[in-house]
C-alpha cells in the first residue's frame, strides 16, 4: 500500500514534472507593451482576451501556438488549463461574440518571436530556452 | 345628406374608396410574403457563410475569417441575433454563444409571429453544431410600409381626384332635375320661373321642363283672370257690407237723431240720439207720429211746409221748435227723406239735429251785433269799414262829422278820395297786409276833409274775416292833428338845440387851423335847419367904413358870391347897419312884399325870396352879422328860431375872441421860447464849465497820486538806468581788451565759430565761483585724458576759459574744434571775452526794456479820459499789473503781495479809467498800512453767476464807522494833512457807475476788503 502510494506520488510528481509545465519553463514576450513584468494571473488574463489594451493604449494582440506548434498543448495547459482544442473553442466563442479580436496562431516559438518582434502590442509565450532579446521578455513575478 | 348630388356622388366615392383600400391591403400582404421569403433566403445564406467561417477557423487556427464574416454580416444584414449552437453526436445542445452577446432571444424557442430564423449546420473535427440567424418581422413591416408609401400616396391622390370628378359629374347629372325641381317649386308657389329650353338640346328632361313651363304659364293666366274676377266680386261685397255696416253704425251712433217712419208717418225706429233729444224711450216712440213733439209754440207755417213737402215726396229741410218729454223746448233742424220703391213711398227717414244752442247763440249774437253797432256808431274814434277793394261800406258818426260828409255820400266811394296824397304810399303798403289777414297797429295817415283841410290821424286797422276769408277791413282812427303839430314844434326846437350844442362843442379845443372850416360847417348845418339856400357871415369894419364878406356857404345849384363881394361899403347898406346897430334882426318873409323899393329890387335881383340876418355884438361893439337867404321859398321864422340864431351869433363872437386870445398866446409863446433858448444856452455853458472843472479835479487827483508815488517811480527808473550805465562801461572795457589781442592769429574759421556760438548759444554768464571750480576740475580731468599731449598748465588755462565761457564737458565736438585751432588758448580767451560782452549787452537791453515799461505805465495812468471814449475788451490781470508796476517800489518794501487774478480773464470797459480805480484802492491800502511792520495786499478774482468779483484787501487797521459811511462822498478825506483831495473814492464810485459795477467794503481788525463786482 505504501509502495503504491509512493509510486503514485512519484508518478504524479513525474507527470507534473513532465507535464506540469510552469512559467519558469516559458518566457512571456511582448512588444511595446509598456510593462516589464506581470503576474501569472495577469499573463493568463491577457492571453484569455480579458484585456484589449495595454497601459500605453496599444491594442493587445495575443499570439498563440497553432496545432502545428509543439508547444500548443503545453501552452494551452499552462495558460488556459485546457487542451488546444479547448483554446480554439474558447477563442472561437470570444471572437464570435465580438468580445475580442482574433488571436494569431504561430507554428513555432520562432514564429511567435518573429511576430511579436514586428507587432507592437503583441504578447506571446515561448520556451525559456528560445533565445530572445531581453527587451521583449516580460518578467513573471 | 338628402341632396341628389350627394346621393349620386357618395356611392361612387365609397366604391372607389373600398377598391383602393382592398388593393392597398392585399398588395401589402403579398409584399410581406414575398419579402419574408426573400428574407429567409438571406438569413439562410448568412447562416451558411457563418458556418463556413466557423469550420474554416476551427480547421485553420485562424479566426480572422470568422470575424470578417461576422462584420460583413452585421454591415449588410439587419438581423437580431446570430448564434453558434454546439451539439454533441446525439444532436443535443452542448454550448451556445451568440452575437450580440446581450440579446435575450432564445434561438431555439422563437415566437414565429414576431421573428423569422434560418439555421445552417457546421462540422469540424473539433466541434459541430448549427448556426442560427434570427431577424425581426417588425422591421419587415416597417420596410414594407416604407416601400408601399408611394403607392399609398398615389392611391389616395387618385381617390381624391376621382371624388372631385365624380362630384362634378353628379352635379352635371343632377342639373336638369334641379331645374325641373325649381320649375315645379315655382309652379307650386305660383311664381315666375326662368326655365328655358336650351337651344339645340332636346332631351326628355328639357322637353318635360318646357311642357311643364308652358302648362304653368297657361295655368297662371287662368288663375290670374279668376283672381281678378273674384277680387272684384269680393270688393263689391266688402263695399256693400261696409256701407251697410257704416250706415247702421252711423244710424245707431250718430250725434244727430235719426227716425224711420212708415208711409203713414208712424215711427218705426229711432236711434239713441233721438231718444236723448226727445227724452222718450224707443218703445214710447214706436207707433207714434212726430206730432207728439209739437206744442203751442211750434210754428204752424213750418208744419204746413213740412206736410206739403212730404206730400210731394220731396226732401224736406226745416227748422222747428219742439218740446221734449220733460217739457224742455228744443229747436230741431229736420232733414226728411222719403224712401221710394217702385214709385211709392214706403217709408220716411228723418235726420234731426238739435240746434237749440245754435239758435240761442244766433239770437244772442244778433243782440250783440246790434249793441256793437250802437257802440261803434257812437264812438269818439273815427271808424270806417272798407271792402276788399278799399271802397267805403260804412263809417261812424265821428268819422262822418270830422270829414264833413254823410253816410250816403261815402257809400261805395274809394277811401283814397279822402286821403292826402302824402299818405297814398302808406295806404299802398297797408292794404296788402289787410288782404293777407294781418292787422296793422300804429297806423298813421293824413286825411283831407271836405274843405281840404289836412287831418293827422293815428290808429289801427284790422281785417274782417268771415269763414276764413278776408271780406274787408275796419279802421279805428284818432284825430291827432294838433298833437302832431305840437310834436313837430318840440322836435324842431330840440333839433335846433342839439344842433347848437353840437356846433358849440366843436369849437371847444378846436385847433385854430380848423376854425374856418368849422365855421363853414356850422353855417351849413344851420342853413339846412332853417332851409336856407345861402348862409354867410359879414365882419363890420366900422372905422374903415366897409363890411367884409368873411364866410359863405351855399347849397348845391346856387352861385357863391364871396369872391365878388369881398367888401361892401357901409354907405350902400344903411338899412342893415341901422338895424344891426340897434341889435335888431333884418327879416324879410317875402321879398316881393318889401316896401322899400331899392331893397326890394336888390333882393329880387339876387333871387332872394326870404332872408334873415342876425347882428353879432361883442359887448357893445357891433362886430358883424350872420345871414340866411332862402332862394326857393318864402318862409317866416319862429321866435325859437330867432332865439337860436342869436345864440349862434354869440357863439361866433366867442370864436372871434378865442382867435384873438390864441393870437396873443402864440406871440407870448414865441417870446417865451426865445427866453428859454437863451436860458438853455447859459445852462449848457455852465454845465460845460462844471464838467471841465470836475475833469480838472479828477486830473488833479491823478496828479496827486502821481506825486505820491513819484519816489517809487524815480527809484524804478534809477535801477535799470544804473545797470545800463555799468553795462555800457563793461562792454567798452571788454571790447578794448579784445581788440588789443592778436586777432589776426585766429583764422576766419575760428572767428566764425566764435560768432556762431554767440548767436546760437544763450548762456548764463553770472555763475557762482564754487560751481565754476567744480566744473573746471571735471573738465580738466577730461581734457587730460582726451588730449594727453598737452602740458598741465596749458590744459588748466584752457579749462579755465572754457568753463568761464560756459562750455560744458559734454561738448566734445566743440572742444575738439578748439584744440584743432592753431591757437587754442587765444581762441578760448577771445571766446570768453566776446561772450561776456554779449551778456552785458543783453543786460543793458533788459534794463532799458524795464525803464520803458515804467514810463509807459505812468503814461497810461496819466493818459486819462481825454483819449478814451469807447469801451474795449482788455485783460484784467494785465490792467491791474500795469498799476502794480507803478507801485513797484512800494511793493518791494516788505509787502506781502498776493496777486491771484486769472490770467485769461477779460472784460469790456474803459481800461484806462480802471487804472485810476485800482490805483486809488492800492494807494489807500498803502496809506492805511503806513505804520505797520508787516504789510499785506491781496488781489483776487472770482467769476460766479455771470459776475466778476475783484477783491482788494489789506491788513491795515479797521476803518471807523464814520469813515465807512462817508468815504465815497466827494471831498471827504481823512488825509487833509497830507494833501488828500477827498476825491479818490468818489472817483472810484463814478468809474464803477460807468461800468455798471458795484463796490462793497468790509473792515475789521484783521483785514479790510474792497470787493468790486462787474457784470460780465
Amino acid at each position: 500500500m505504501v509502495f503504491r502510494i509512493v509510486i503514485l506520488v512519484q508518478f504524479l510528481v513525474f507527470t507534473s514534472i513532465l507535464f506540469g509545465q510552469t512559467f519558469s519553463d516559458y518566457k512571456v514576450i511582448g512588444n511595446t507593451t509598456g510593462v516589464t513584468e506581470l503576474t501569472q494571473a495577469q499573463v493568463k488574463s491577457y492571453f484569455k482576451g480579458k484585456y484589449t489594451l495595454w497601459g500605453n493604449n496599444k491594442s493587445v494582440k495575443v499570439v498563440l501556438h497553432s496545432s502545428e506548434s509543439p508547444q500548443a498543448e503545453k501552452v494551452a495547459k499552462l495558460i488556459f488549463n485546457t487542451t488546444h482544442t479547448g483554446v480554439k473553442k474558447y477563442w472561437l466563442s470570444l471572437v464570435f461574440q465580438g468580445r475580442a479580436n482574433p488571436p494569431v496562431y504561430c507554428d513555432s516559438d520562432l514564429e511567435v518571436l518573429t511576430y511579436v518582434k514586428k507587432t507592437p502590442g503583441a504578447i506571446g509565450i515561448i520556451k525559456d530556452e528560445t533565445s530572445c532579446p531581453s527587451q521583449y521578455v516580460i518578467q513573471i513575478k | 345628406m338628402k341632396s341628389l348630388v350627394f346621393r349620386i356622388w357618395f356611392p361612387f366615392v365609397a366604391f372607389f374608396l373600398c377598391v383602393f383600400a382592398v388593393v392597398a391591403y392585399y398588395y401589402s400582404i403579398k409584399q410581406e410574403q414575398v419579402y419574408i421569403e426573400n428574407r429567409k433566403f438571406e438569413l439562410q445564406e448568412l447562416a451558411k457563410s457563418v458556418a463556413l467561417a466557423v469550420e474554416l477557423s476551427l480547421e485553420n487556427d485562424n479566426l480572422n475569417g470568422l470575424k470578417k464574416a461576422l462584420d460583413l454580416a452585421k454591415s449588410s444584414n439587419d438581423f437580431e441575433k446570430v448564434s453558434v449552437v454546439i451539439k454533441d453526436e446525439n444532436g443535443n445542445k452542448v454550448e451556445q454563444f451568440s452575437n450580440p452577446e446581450t440579446s435575450k432571444l432564445s434561438v431555439l424557442k422563437l415566437d414565429n409571429e414576431k421573428y423569422i430564423f434560418q439555421k445552417y449546420p457546421f462540422k469540424s473535427e473539433i466541434l459541430s453544431g448549427e448556426i442560427y440567424v434570427v431577424s425581426s418581422k417588425a422591421k419587415i413591416d416597417q420596410v414594407i410600409f416604407e416601400l408601399n408609401l408611394p403607392l399609398y400616396a398615389i392611391l389616395i391622390s387618385l381617390f381624391f381626384i376621382s371624388a372631385i370628378i365624380f362630384y362634378f359629374f353628379a352635379r352635371w347629372l343632377v342639373r336638369p332635375i334641379k331645374e325641373l325641381n325649381v320649375l315645379s317649386i315655382a309652379i307650386k308657389n305660383n311664381q315666375e320661373s326662368d326655365f328655358q329650353l336650351q337651344a339645340g338640346v332636346a332631351n326628355e328632361i328639357d322637353i318635360l321642363g318646357e311642357t311643364l313651363n308652358s302648362l304653368y304659364k297657361d295655368l297662371k293666366m287662368e288663375r290670374k283672370r279668376n283672381d281678378e274676377i273674384l277680387e272684384s266680386l269680393e270688393l263689391q261685397v266688402i263695399e256693400r257690407t261696409k256701407e251697410n255696416l257704416q250706415l247702421s253704425l252711423v244710424a245707431k251712433h250718430a250725434i244727430n237723431g235719426i227716425l224711420i217712419a212708415d208711409k203713414d208717418r208712424r215711427i218705426l225706429w229711432a236711434n239713441k240720439s233721438l231718444c236723448d233729444i226727445t227724452g222718450y224711450s224707443l218703445e214710447e216712440l214706436i207707433g207714434n207720429t212726430p206730432k207728439m213733439f209739437q206744442f203751442e209754440k211750434t210754428d204752424p207755417a213750418t208744419i204746413a211746409r213740412i206736410n206739403e213737402g212730404l206730400i210731394r215726396n220731396e226732401i224736406v229741410k226745416e227748422q222747428v221748435l219742439n218740446k221734449g218729454k220733460d217739457g224742455r223746448e228744443y229747436w230741431l233742424e229736420l232733414n226728411i227723406v222719403p224712401v221710394v220703391e217702385n214709385g211709392q213711398v214706403t217709408s220716411y227717414v228723418a235726420v234731426e239735429t238739435d240746434i237749440t244752442d245754435r239758435v240761442l247763440d244766433e239770437n244772442s249774437l244778433k243782440k250783440s251785433e246790434e249793441q256793437n253797432r250802437r257802440i261803434l256808431e257812437n264812438a269818439s274814434e273815427m271808424i270806417h269799414t272798407l271792402d276788399n277793394n278799399g271802397n267805403l261800406l260804412w263809417a261812424n258818426k265821428s268819422w262822418l262829422m270830422t270829414i264833413g260828409v254823410s253816410q250816403d255820400q261815402i257809400k261805395g266811394k274809394s277811401i283814397t278820395e279822402f286821403l292826402h296824397p302824402n299818405t297814398m304810399v302808406e295806404f299802398g303798403q297797408v292794404m296788402p297786409k289787410l288782404l293777407a289777414g294781418e292787422s296793422v297797429d300804429n297806423l298813421e295817415c293824413i286825411f283831407l276833409t271836405k274843405t281840404k283841410n289836412e287831418l293827422q290821424l293815428r290808429g289801427k286797422t284790422i281785417p274782417l274775416i268771415e269763414n276764413g276769408v278776408v271780406v274787408g277791413s275796419q279802421a279805428y282812427l284818432n284825430n291827432v292833428t294838433k298833437i302832431v303839430e305840437a310834436e313837430r314844434t318840440i322836435r324842431d326846437k330840440s333839433n335846433l338845440q342839439d344842433l347848437l350844442m353840437r356846433i358849440s362843442t366843436k369849437y371847444i379845443n378846436l385847433p385854430i387851423e380848423l376854425l374856418d372850416q368849422t365855421i363853414m360847417d356850422s353855417l351849413r348845418d344851420i342853413a339846412n335847419f332853417v332851409m336856407a339856400d345861402r348862409a354867410y357871415i359879414f365882419n363890420y369894419h366900422l372905422k374903415k367904413g366897409y363890411c367884409e364878406y368873411k364866410y359863405e356857404w351855399v347849397t348845391e345849384g346856387v352861385e357863391p358870391q364871396i369872391d365878388e363881394l369881398k367888401t361892401i361899403s357901409l354907405d350902400t347898406m344903411p338899412f342893415w347897419l341901422e338895424k344891426h346897430q340897434n341889435r335888431e334882426f333884418v327879416i324879410v318873409e317875402n321879398a316881393d312884399e318889401v316896401v322899400e323899393e331899392n331893397i326890394r329890387q336888390l333882393l329880387v335881383t339876387e333871387g332872394i325870396k326870404s332872408l334873415i340876418t342876425i347882428p353879432i355884438h361883442d359887448d357893445e361893439r357891433l362886430v358883424g352879422f350872420v345871414g340866411f337867404d332862402l332862394l326857393k321859398t318864402h318862409r317866416s321864422f319862429s321866435e325859437d328860431e330867432k332865439e337860436i340864431l342869436v345864440l349862434f351869433s354869440q357863439m361866433i363872437v366867442n370864436v372871434y375872441k378865442r382867435l384873438d386870445y390864441i393870437r396873443e398866446l402864440n406871440e407870448s409863446k414865441s417870446k417865451i421860447e426865445e427866453v428859454n433858448a437863451s436860458l438853455e444856452q447859459r445852462v449848457a455853458e455852465n454845465t460845460k464849465k462844471n464838467l471841465d472843472l470836475s475833469k480838472s479835479i479828477i486830473e488833479q487827483e491823478k496828479l496827486a497820486t502821481i506825486g505820491e508815488i513819484s519816489a517809487g517811480i524815480a527809484h524804478d527808473l534809477n535801477t535799470p538806468l544804473g545797470t545800463i550805465k555799468v553795462g555800457a562801461d563793461n562792454v567798452r572795457f571788454m571790447l578794448s581788451s579784445i581788440l588789443k589781442r592778436e586777432l589776426n592769429s585766429l583764422s576766419k574759421v575760428d572767428l566764425e565759430m566764435i560768432h556762431k556760438r554767440i548767436e546760437t548759444t544763450e548762456t548764463e554768464m553770472f555763475v557762482g565761483g564754487l560751481q565754476l571750480r567744480k566744473e573746471k576740475v571735471e573738465l580738466l580731468k577730461q581734457l587730460s585724458e582726451d588730449y594727453p599731449d598737452y602740458d598741465a598748465l596749458f590744459q588748466e588755462k584752457i579749462a579755465d576759459f572754457l568753463v568761464k565761457a560756459r562750455v560744458s564737458s559734454n561738448e566734445r565736438e566743440f572742444i575738439q574744434k578748439v584744440y584743432s585751432s592753431a591757437h587754442p588758448l587765444l581762441f578760448v580767451e577771445i571766446l570768453y571775452q566776446v561772450q561776456m560782452a554779449a551778456a552785458q549787452l543783453e543786460t543793458i537791453k533788459k534794463s532799458s526794456d524795464k525803464a520803458v515799461k515804467v514810463v509807459q505805465d505812468v503814461r497810461s495812468f496819466i493818459k486819462g479820459e481825454v483819449s478814451q471814449n469807447e469801451k474795449k475788451e482788455f485783460n484784467i490781470r494785465e490792467n491791474i499789473s500795469t498799476v502794480l508796476g507803478i507801485f513797484n517800489y512800494e511793493l518791494r518794501q516788505d509787502v506781502d503781495l498776493k496777486f491771484e487774478v486769472e490770467p485769461n480773464l477779460t472784460m469790456v470797459g474803459y481800461d484806462v479809467k480802471l487804472f485810476q480805480l485800482w490805483s486809488n484802492l492800492i494807494k489807500n491800502a498803502f496809506e492805511a498800512m503806513d505804520n505797520q511792520q508787516e504789510k499785506y495786499i491781496g488781489i483776487f478774482s472770482k467769476v460766479e453767476n455771470g459776475k466778476l468779483l475783484l477783491t482788494f484787501e489789506n491788513n491795515g487797521p479797521k476803518i471807523p464807522d464814520e469813515v465807512m459811511e462817508n468815504m465815497f462822498k466827494k471831498f471827504y478825506t481823512t488825509k487833509a494833512k497830507k494833501s488828500g483831495t477827498g476825491l479818490g473814492l468818489s472817483i472810484v464810485k463814478n468809474i464803477l457807475h460807468e461800468h455798471n459795477a458795484s463796490i462793497e467794503v468790509f473792515s475789521d481788525e484783521q483785514v479790510t476788503r474792497f470787493i468790486v463786482t462787474f457784470v460780465l
